[in-house]
């Protein structure tokens, strides 16, 4: 319980960094929102922009802004937005559920196969199943997401017509973007599950187990596996993040809404405060992600809960 | 038996020889693209030619013709430089600035130790591309701010790794040794501590070159990448999506030559971490 | 005696590498009912590739049986499918593998891991199976086993663990026992309990076993027969009294001499003469902070407490003492690599203690360290002569044939080949890398060198070699050495004196053979008694100390040793003894130190 305690105590600290962090990335580096904002056609240091800067509260000292964002914070407010000043917050929401049924199914996708795979590669070590699933691990994790989802639409879309290539709402929409963003993911959680087993095999126990007529496939699911998950588990939070910002580029190739297309748009229409809210919001979710994982891991390994006793 | 053992293995390594090789032919091909690229490229890549528009690859159109009729192998040879460029310069400026953290925050006292690893963390908290889009996006779209925003975006994991070499090395016989000889901080980190602990940094620059790539053509592909007379890979690959019902090969080939390059670069990571670390080299 | 075991022409091949080794030629074995087989070898000479091919389990390990048979029960093991040798393996042939630390899965409950085991081969409930468990466990004498059942490997002490491990291949009541070095890991008192352990379950059990061990006092002690390996052949095998009193083999006298050697030529003659005292230490205390949780007093572990002494000119100290007794930190603290939390280091009578960057540097040069492992402490990027050179370049101005002229000078005074200084720590063995760390040591010719396990990780013969070079440096060069090591024998052959450690304190402090003939303190007469000797005649059960070295973080009040002290009394508990002077060389820490021969008796 203490444990848990003090790690939301260091969550909370971390997402307080970060927003900190975003917050002065936007402010202190030498691009003026102000002249982003005008655009290219209106010459810097006019009365224009000494007027959006003024509209902006851009013109005030830069501690007192940050104070007004965290204090804005605390009401769940996170600006307006630029383009259309609407709450920016309202805008995060109305886009986080198409983003996160992405992510998690992605996210289940990658965990899937890369169980699967990992495991049967490590099993068959140095076969040949071994070498292709290695081949196909390492094309997972050296391929941009965003043309996997260009060929996935190509394929399935222009060329068999089974899937719809675009838009959101229905689960056959889902499957081509989960299976493009998934890719990366179970390429990394392949290569991560058979190297571990891999390890974990190796641990001089193994060899006493077999010394005591312990069978190979009791040994392969309950103690290796069991061993090898360990380290697995602790990566999931990182692939999870991952995941979430892949969703951006994943979401612009398949036209879909979400938090990814938002800050696109927000792109064009150089809307920071969208851009700044997202981000944190990735942020808050991977910090959430990472603590959980990290409370979760005193409960799959013994050896760190009793660590500390 | 054993005979059959020798066989295998000997195949296994004549195979991953062969793929090694390969990878570094591959890999010396794009350097050789990006310093001369009108050597490679018969067609110039700016030339426009409305009646070429989209044509499907063929002998005089290796890779076939985008919708301005400017063929794609050109594009993509000259556009080589730029990846190339941006993914090389933001793995040495990530990776010496996170190796110099690193290297601090693995040898200094606790406290700095805590203090540089805390604001690792917090930069963790944002996943590389957001990290990206959020630099490029203030400070707009140029070569420049892109290899910066990557750099920022990388520099964690090498100050982690190099931290961790770091601490290790640190506690090894040999510095110790030398501390009990009498040398000084200087003399340990330059002569012990730091060539020791530069290999891990170097498999993960290889691969980093990969990743920076990876993420640059990602960051440009949304639109934050450069706007040049010739675009880079990314961008290329995000025209081809339009045409992807007339033209496949607008946004194949671009993505190929990505994929291609990256797994080169990776296999020529993992060979290399193999060959420091021999234990490694089963899996 | 009927025959259990024949192990006849065995030859294993192993794969390292790219390449497949023969690990085991021609090998010849058998081993009778009841009997106590030892299998001697140093490290890489196949014993461990003998026993895995009798359990089949090389199979697993990228070996294979390349000849030869493996009766057992009129059935060639050698030859059998994996699949019966399931029922063989824990069942009539069991194994407790090396270091018990890893033997076991951390992530499962000690009682789960008997379970399993258990009902694989019986069918038991599960309940039947935990409390045959707890059985077991009370047989290797485990206190409170039904809840050592519910905890994991890690919560357990090494030796612990040992008998959990021992426990745990009993299961099935095995014919055979294959035990891998089962008592290199743990300390002397903690081994002696578990050959005792060993000798008593092969009474109760009648099974026989097969005893792997690097260590032939070890062997002495337990074995009926012996067999000598090297380099993957028996070379040598008989009964003990005939390997020990005759050995015929040139390997096996090799080994047997230089383990005598290091009880007949020790340096016993007090023949260091200087009365001029190097280093002092006053009162020298360390402690490591614990990590510990919020809200929660920090904790500590005193890693030395209080310790005093002095080392004269050309004399050797010896440090003994098991693990946790602050030897290894008491080094260091002598050398200024790490800095003590109370007292005073003195330096030719000059107070060193956190001393200026210029009496730093002055002191780092007089004094010199040579650290166990070998390997680690060369950087592996170097060459031998830039190793070696390296004091020079921080102390001296020297040019570089300045530099090589010094290091070839040194590499011949430590009886290597001045053609090595072109190569890499890799491309050496190990003896001649530890001769390459002695040479950086000696470069500066420094007064006083710290020897912190420099010869533990070394192979017998090769262990001896040094520790004549050590002796013939000391004696050329009027060096001092502050040797520490937890092997007893090498200690006796190379020490002037010698302090005996424990929980951090000094307990003890004689010159070298009063100490091993006449210890005064409870604690240095049973560290000796628990040390294995190769001469036969002292060869009996003798009295083991109880119980384990009580924790570090939180050790027993007033003397430390009283938990497990036969003389204990309530002022022992209560009261923390001084560092007494018994005699002029001698002092002890002891209220009721040995003198009286009534007492030496009571402890029989």
């Amino acid at each position: 319980m203490l444990y848990i305690l003090s790690r939301l105590g260091m969550a909370i600290g971390v997402i307080w960094g970060s927003i900190t962090l975003v917050f002065f990335i936007v402010n202190v580096l030498p691009g003026d929102v102000a002249t982003l904002l005008a655009g290219d056609d209106v010459p810097t240091e006019t009365e224009t922009i000494h007027q959006l800067r003024e509209e902006l509260g851009l013109d005030r000292p830069l501690l007192v802004q940050y104070m007004d964002y965290i204090a804005g914070l605390f009401q769940g407010d996170l600006g307006t937005s630029y383009a259309n000043s609407e709450p920016v917050l309202d805008r995060l929401l109305d886009n986080l559920g198409p983003t996160l049924a992405l992510t998690l199914s992605s996210m289940f996708v990658a965990v899937i196969l890369g169980l699967i795979l990992g495991i049967l590669s490590a099993v068959y070590q140095n076969k040949l199943l071994d070498g292709i699933i290695r081949v196909l691990s390492l094309i997972g994790v050296s391929t941009p997401n965003f043309w996997i989802g260009i060929l996935l639409i190509w394929i399935f879309s222009v060329q068999l017509h089974l899937l719809p290539s675009i838009g959101n709402g229905s689960f056959e929409q889902l499957i081509l973007p989960s299976i493009g963003l998934g890719i990366t993911g179970a390429g990394v959680i392949t290569r991560l599950i058979r190297n571990s087993i891999l390890e974990a095999s190796n641990e001089p126990f193994i060899r006493s187990l077999r010394g005591k007529g312990i069978g190979q496939r009791a040994i392969l699911l309950k103690h290796i596996l069991r061993h090898a998950l360990i380290p697995a588990v602790t990566m999931l939070g990182m692939i999870f993040g991952e995941m979430l910002a892949g969703s951006v580029v994943t979401e612009t190739v398949f036209s879909r809404q979400g938090l990814g297309r938002l800050i696109v748009d927000a792109i064009d229409q150089k809307d920071i405060p969208i851009i700044q809210g997202s981000i944190l919001f990735t942020a808050v979710f991977y910090v959430c992600i990472n603590m959980l994982v990290d409370i979760s891991y005193r409960f799959i390994d013994p050896r760190i809960r009793l660590n500390e006793k | 038996m054993i005979a059959g053992l020798k066989k295998k293995n000997r195949r296994n390594s004549l195979w991953s020889v062969s793929l090694l090789l390969l990878s570094a032919a591959f890999i010396l091909f794009i350097v050789i693209c990006s310093i001369f690229p009108d050597q490679i490229a018969r067609h110039s890549p700016e030339r426009m030619n409305p009646s070429d528009a989209l044509l499907a690859p063929s002998l005089d159109h290796l890779l076939g013709t985008d919708q301005f009729g400017r063929d794609i192998f050109s594009l993509i040879v000259h556009g080589s430089q730029q990846s190339l460029v941006i993914g090389v310069l933001s793995v040495l400026i990530g990776g010496g600035m996170g190796g110099l953290i690193g290297l601090v925050s693995g040898y200094c006292n606790h406290a700095w130790d805590s203090a540089f690893m805390r604001i690792m963390d917090i930069i963790m908290t944002i996943p590389g591309i957001m990290m990206a889009i959020l630099v490029s996006a203030i400070l707009g779209p140029s070569t420049l701010n892109l290899i910066l925003a990557v750099s920022i975006a990388s520099l964690p994991g090498y100050a982690r790794v190099m931290r961790g070499q770091v601490l290790h090395i640190k506690d090894a016989g040999y510095v110790h040794a030398s501390k009990s000889i009498g040398s000084g901080h200087a003399g340990r980190i330059l002569f012990h501590i730091l060539p020791n602990s530069l290999p891990p940094m170097l498999v993960m620059a290889t691969i980093g070159v990969g990743n920076s790539i990876l993420m640059a053509t990602g960051l440009s592909f949304l639109g934050l990448g450069t706007v040049h007379e010739i675009p880079d890979w990314g961008y290329l690959l995000s025209l081809g999506r339009d045409y992807l019902t007339v033209a496949w090969w607008i946004g194949f080939f671009p993505g190929l030559f990505i994929s291609l390059f990256v797994i080169s670069v990776n296999i020529l990571g993992d060979a290399y971490r193999n060959y420091l670390d021999p234990r490694s080299a089963a899996s | 005696m009927s025959v259990l075991l024949e192990i006849k022409n065995l030859s294993v091949s192993v794969e390292r590498g790219k390449e497949i080794l023969p690990a085991v030629r021609d090998v010849n074995l058998g081993i009778g009912s009841g009997e106590i087989v030892c299998l001697v070898g140093e490290s890489g000479s196949g014993k461990t590739v003998t026993s895995l091919a009798v359990l089949r389990l090389i199979d697993y390990e990228g070996g294979r049986i390349t000849g030869g048979e493996i009766i057992f029960h009129e059935q060639d093991i050698a030859s059998l499918a994996q699949k019966e040798m399931n029922g063989i393996r824990g069942r009539k042939i069991a194994m407790v593998t090396q270091d018990p630390m890893t033997a076991l899965n951390p992530v499962f409950t000690i009682g789960n891991q008997f379970v399993e085991v258990i009902r694989q081969h019986k069918s038991v409930s599960r309940m039947e199976a935990w409390e045959e468990a707890i059985r077991l466990l009370e047989k290797v004498h485990i206190p409170e086993p039904a809840s050592r059942m519910k905890q994991y490997p890690f919560e357990l002490s090494g030796g612990m663990l040992q008998r959990v491990a021992i426990a745990l291949a009993l299961a099935c009541q095995p014919e055979l026992l294959i035990v891998d070095e089962p008592t290199t890991a743990l300390d002397v008192t903690i081994q002696a309990q578990i050959l005792n352990l060993l000798l008593e379950l092969r009474e109760q059990e009648s099974m026989s076993i097969l005893f792997i061990t690097h260590d032939l006092a070890v062997a002495a002690e337990i074995a009926d027969k012996v067999a000598v390996m090297h380099e993957g052949t028996i070379v040598e095998q008989g009964t003990v009294r005939e390997i020990f009193a005759f050995p015929g083999h040139w390997y096996t006298k090799t080994l047997v001499q230089s383990k005598r050697g290091l009880l007949m030529g020790s340096a016993s003659v007090y023949d260091c003469q200087d009365d001029e005292i190097i280093l002092e230490a006053e009162g020298l205390s360390k402690f490591y902070p614990l990590k510990s949780k919020p809200f929660q007093q920090k904790r500590y572990v005193q890693a030395v407490d209080q310790v005093s002494l002095s080392i004269r000119k050309g004399e050797t100290l010896g440090l003994v003492g098991e693990s946790g007794s602050g030897k290894s930190t008491l080094g260091k603290l002598l050398v200024s690599l790490q800095k003590s939390d109370s007292g005073r280091i003195l330096y030719r009578g000059k107070d060193v203690t956190g001393g200026t960057k210029r009496t730093q540097k002055e002191l780092r040069k007089n004094t010199q360290v040579v650290f166990q492992d070998t390997f680690s402490a060369l950087n592996p990027r170097w060459k031998v002569e830039d190793i070696i050179g390296e004091p020079l370049r921080v102390h001296t101005k020297l040019s570089k044939d300045g530099i090589r002229e010094r290091v070839e000078e040194v590499l011949r005074l430590v009886d290597l080949d001045p053609a090595f200084r072109t190569r890499y720590p890799h491309e050496i063995s190990g003896g001649q890398r530890q001769r390459i760390n002695i040479a950086r040591a000696i470069i500066l010719h420094p007064e006083f060198l710290l020897l912190d396990e420099a010869v533990s990780a070394l192979d017998l013969a090769v262990q001896s070699k040094v520790i004549d070079l050590l002796k013939k440096l000391q004696q050329d060069m009027g060096l001092s050495y502050v040797f520490i090591a937890h092997g007893l024998d090498v200690v006796r052959d190379i020490s002037h004196r010698i302090g005996v450690m424990y929980l951090g304190r000094i307990v003890e402090i004689a010159p070298a053979e009063e100490l091993f003939t006449k210890p005064a303190h409870p604690y240095t007469k049973a560290l000796f008694e628990a040390n294995p000797t190769i001469d036969l005649d002292r060869r009996r059960k003798r009295h083991v100390l109880h119980g384990e070295i009580p924790s570090p973080v939180s050790p027993p009040s007033g003397c430390h040793f009283h938990t497990r002290c036969p003389l204990a009394t309530e002022k022992c508990r209560s009261k923390a003894p001084v560092m007494d002077v018994l005699s002029e060389e001698r002092t002890v820490a002891c209220h009721y130190p040995l003198e009286e021969k009534e007492r030496v008796e009571l402890l029989r």
